[in-house]
Parts: structure tokens; C-alpha cells; sequence
């Protein structure tokens, strides 16, 4: 899922002008999960900026922001006066600029978007993915270490390791730790001796 | 010159002696001179570390060239925190026409621990793909699979860490470090001689040759502080040896020098941290 935080109202307002109506749009996806862009969230918000003195026209979460035909079906062909209006988006970086791209309103992010994480409970996710198109799950029994190794080691630990602790985030497992037992459980010593060669870089594409 | 005075007498199963020195964060080279001056005449080699703790500071790679012109040999540490493949390979080329030789590979201190902790930390290449690297330049191609015009060749070192645990992870690290093309090592400090028997006995069907860390702990305050550095374990009688004495700097100085005669009977060399203590090399050497 993608991971986002709400941003502090003061820096949402500084973008945000009370002359004009509001709209706020939220996402029935990862921010609804998140519950920094689900029906609550943006049924909050509107009750907040009200109160501060916004004319908050309405609020809609829909499924979802980061496709420009559902933004296009769902939000711009729905709202009357719609030129006339400012959008304030309750979804993660790419929901938000699928809105941009389809309209020339003034359109504000109300999320900072953090990561691909995983959920263990509220309050604890971590990063799980960075989306490198080049996955090795397969090959390190399940662990990813370019994102779980603080340094991207793909090959070994590097030699901060103490009792299997990651030197950068001590609370942590050495990814290779985890990697290592898993091997090791599963007969697998060999398979952690081959070379894995440097990753390609995606976004030069 | 073709090959380093450190790898000729490694190659020559001659005990060598290293030290290492933090260049500053500035241009005013005058007291990292004078501490290189120091402990010139006992070192086989200087390392020059490359913005260690990921506090920035003067160029590694231009203090290797800077030694080299004052007759001593550098040991050139090149992390893979903050360069990419292509600053890399082109920093390894430069680094060889400029004379240096040895050269040290680590995957260098995260950003989180220094004075610019938002800085990106690159990892383009881990410290074996790395290792793997300046091999392949050796044999005459970058790794785009490009043909060099002029290959470099280095006495070329790694990184290892006798007391990481646990130990089966530090084996593997250096048996692929040395796959990958590693010469020799250096390694971080060890305060017993029985840490690197056990370590040596654990990776005797490996050819390794670790250069084995020596640190002066002026003082028990000293050696408490140094304990929070990532891989930096100093055991507990250590520490009780330091508190309970009454000459610690003293104390220091025996435990070093102690470690440094047990190490000349089962190690290739002894790699000394004295930061800031330069002065003591020498009573270290002769306890």
C-alpha cells in the first residue's frame, strides 16, 4: 500500500485562498486505509475548514484519484462551477498530480506520500518496496534487501552487524540476519553464495 | 611505481604496520601534516578515511595524492555512500594516475549518523559489486563493458569486522569479498588476541590476510564514548582495566602494545587507530 501522512493545516492554508469555493476530493484506495483520505478523514476536513472560514462546496472520495478517467467521470464532469472552484486532494503523490493534469484549477495536497509500506498495526508500518522493476524476493528468501538494508547491500551484511542488529536502525534485524536464518533453515547455505550484480536504475527510463 | 610497498611486503609474509588519519573539514592541511609527520617514520602505509561517520571533510582521494608527495604511502578509502558508478569508476581511474596503489573499500557510515543527515545516500554499487568493479577495470573494461584506454591496478583491500556477530555473517562477507576480488583487509578494532584466533580458525580455508585493528584507548572516558561507534565492541574487563588503573593513558598504551606483541606472532599486520594520540605510536610499538 502506499503509505501517506497528513501535512499540518498552517501548510495546507498557505496554499488555499478564501475567495474561492472549495472541493475536497479523498481516495477510496491506500488513503482511505491509511485514514488520511477515507470518508471520515475528508468528512472531517470539511467540518475543519468550514469553521475556519472556507465555502467548502463539498467533498467526494473517490475510486481512485491516480486515474485520470475516473478524476475526469467522477469529479470534473460532475462538479457545477467547476472553473470557478480550488480542489484540495486527500491521496498520495501520484492521486494528487493525476487531478493536475487534468484540469487547470488551483489543486492542493493535503498528504505527503512516505513509501510502499507494509501494515503490522496502526501506528507501525514500515518500508517494504521501492519499486525497482528488478525484484529478488526470489532469490533472498523473501526479504528485499535494497529496501530493508538501509545501504542496499545486495550481497552480504555490511560489517556493522552485532547480534544481528542493523548498525543504522539498532531497533531493526540486519535484513542479511533474517536472510541468513531463513538459508539457513531451509538447507539452503549455497544459495547465498552467488554474486548479484548492481541493479538497473529505473527512472532513467 | 609499480607496486605498493604495503602489498610487496604482505606478498613477502613481512609484518606491516598501518595507521590512518581523519582529514579536516576545510583546506588547512598543517595539523593533519603534522600528526602524518609523526607517525611516518613507524607505518608501512596511511589510511586516508573518506568522510568517515559521514561528517564532510577534505577529499580523500586529494589527501592520498597530497601524502604521496610527502613520501609516504597512502592506503585510499573509498566508501560507496556517496557515488555512483560513474563517479566511482572515474574517481578509481584518477586515483591510480595519481600515483595511488592501495586502495581500501567500504560501504562507509549512512548519512543518519553525521553532520548532513539529509543527504542522499547513493549505494549505487554495495562494497562487492565494488570490489568486482575495479577488478573488471583491471582486466581492461569499465563495467558499461567499455574498453579502457589504460587500466589501472591496485593492491586492493576491504573491510572486515572480526566481532560482528553473528560470526557465520562475517564469514561470508569476507569469502565473498574475496570472490569478488579483495586482497587483503583491515579490520576494526579488536581489544583480545583471542577474538581474531577464533575469528582466524573460522576462516582458515580462506586466503585472507586482515591487517588487524589496534585502538589506544587514552582513557576509561575515552573508551566508553568510542563503545557507542558501530563496530566498535570493547569488552567489559577491558573497560574495568582502564577505570581501575592509575596511569589510564598509561594503561592504554600497555593494552595496545600488548595486543600489537601477541598479533606479530599470528597476523600479517596490525593496522593502529590513535586518534588524536599519534604521539603514542611509538610506546605502543615498543611494549
Amino acid at each position: 500500500m502506499i503509505i501517506t501522512e497528513k501535512k499540518q493545516l498552517e501548510d495546507i492554508e498557505k496554499y488555499l485562498v478564501k475567495s474561492k469555493p472549495l472541493f475536497i476530493v479523498g481516495c477510496a484506495a491506500c488513503a482511505t486505509k491509511c485514514r488520511t483520505g477515507g470518508e471520515k478523514e475528508v468528512s472531517e476536513l470539511n467540518d475543519t475548514l468550514k469553521k475556519r472560514g472556507y465555502d467548502v462546496a463539498g467533498f467526494a472520495v473517490i475510486d481512485t484519484p491516480c486515474d485520470s478517467r475516473i478524476v475526469s467521470r467522477d469529479i470534473i464532469s460532475k462538479i457545477k462551477d467547476i472553473n470557478s472552484m480550488q480542489l484540495l486532494v486527500c491521496a498520495c503523490g501520484s492521486g494528487a498530480q493525476t487531478i493536475h493534469e487534468v484540469t487547470d484549477v488551483n489543486v492542493v495536497s493535503a498528504l505527503n506520500t512516505v513509501f510502499i509500506g507494509s501494515t503490522e498495526r496502526i501506528g507501525k508500518i514500515k518500508e517494504f518496496c521501492q519499486a525497482c522493476g528488478e525484484c529478488r524476493l526470489n532469490d533472498n528468501e523473501g526479504y528485499c534487501a535494497a529496501t530493508r538494508c538501509p545501504k542496499g547491500m545486495q550481497n552480504a551484511p555490511c560489517g556493522g552487524v552485532v547480534d544481528g542488529k542493523c548498525e543504522v536502525n539498532p531497533k531493526n534485524d540486519c535484513i542479511w540476519y533474517r536472510i541468513y536464518k531463513k538459508k539457513k533453515s531451509l538447507g539452503g547455505y549455497k544459495a547465498i553464495k552467488g554474486f548479484a550484480k548492481s541493479k538497473r536504475i529505473i527512472n532513467n527510463k | 611505481m609499480a607496486v605498493s610497498k604495503l602489498e610487496t611486503k604482505i606478498k613477502n609474509n613481512e609484518f606491516v604496520i598501518t595507521a590512518e588519519i581523519f582529514p579536516p573539514k576545510g583546506v588547512d592541511l598543517s595539523v593533519m601534516f603534522s600528526k602524518v609527520d609523526i607517525i611516518k617514520p613507524y607505518v608501512d602505509a596511511v589510511n586516508v578515511t573518506d568522510c568517515q561517520r559521514a561528517v564532510m571533510r577534505i577529499s580523500s582521494l586529494a589527501v592520498s595524492k597530497l601524502l604521496i608527495d610527502k613520501g609516504v604511502e597512502p592506503v585510499y578509502q573509498l566508501t560507496c555512500r556517496d557515488r555512483n558508478r560513474l563517479a566511482l569508476q572515474s574517481d578509481i581511474l584518477g586515483a591510480y594516475a595519481l600515483g595511488v596503489r592501495n586502495i581500501l573499500i567500504i560501504s562507509g557510515d549512512y548519512p543518519t549518523a553525521g553532520d548532513h543527515p539529509d543527504a542522499k545516500p547513493v549505494y549505487d554499487l554495495d562494497t562487492i559489486q565494488l570490489i568486482k568493479t575495479i577488478k573488471d577495470m583491471e582486466q581492461g573494461a569499465d563495467i558499461a563493458g567499455k574498453a579502457l584506454k589504460g587500466s589501472p591496478s591496485f593492491f586492493l583491500g576491504a573491510a572486515i569486522n572480526p566481532s560482528s556477530t553473528p560470526s557465520e555473517l562475517a564469514v561470508l562477507t569476507l569469502e565473498k569479498k574475496i570472490k569478488a576480488g579483495a586482497q587483503f583487509f583491515q579490520s576494526q578494532p579488536i581489544f583480545h588476541i583471542q577474538t581474531y584466533l577464533d575469528f582466524k580458525k573460522s576462516v582458515l580455508f580462506l586466503d585472507s590476510k586482515i591487517i588487524v585493528g589496534v585502538f589506544l584507548l587514552k582513557s576509561y572516558k575515552f573508551a566508553e564514548y568510542i563503545s557507542q561507534i558501530p563496530g566498535i565492541t570493547i569488552p567489559e574487563d577491558i573497560l574495568k582495566r582502564l577505570k581501575s588503573s592509575k596511569d589510564e593513558l598509561k594503561e592504554g598504551i600497555k593494552i595496545a602494545g600488548e595486543l600489537v606483541k601477541e598479533l606479530k606472532k599470528h597476523a600479517p599486520g596490525v593496522h593502529i587507530m590513535a586518534i588524536g594520540t599519534e604521539q603514542y605510536i611509538p610506546d605502543i610499538l615498543s611494549v
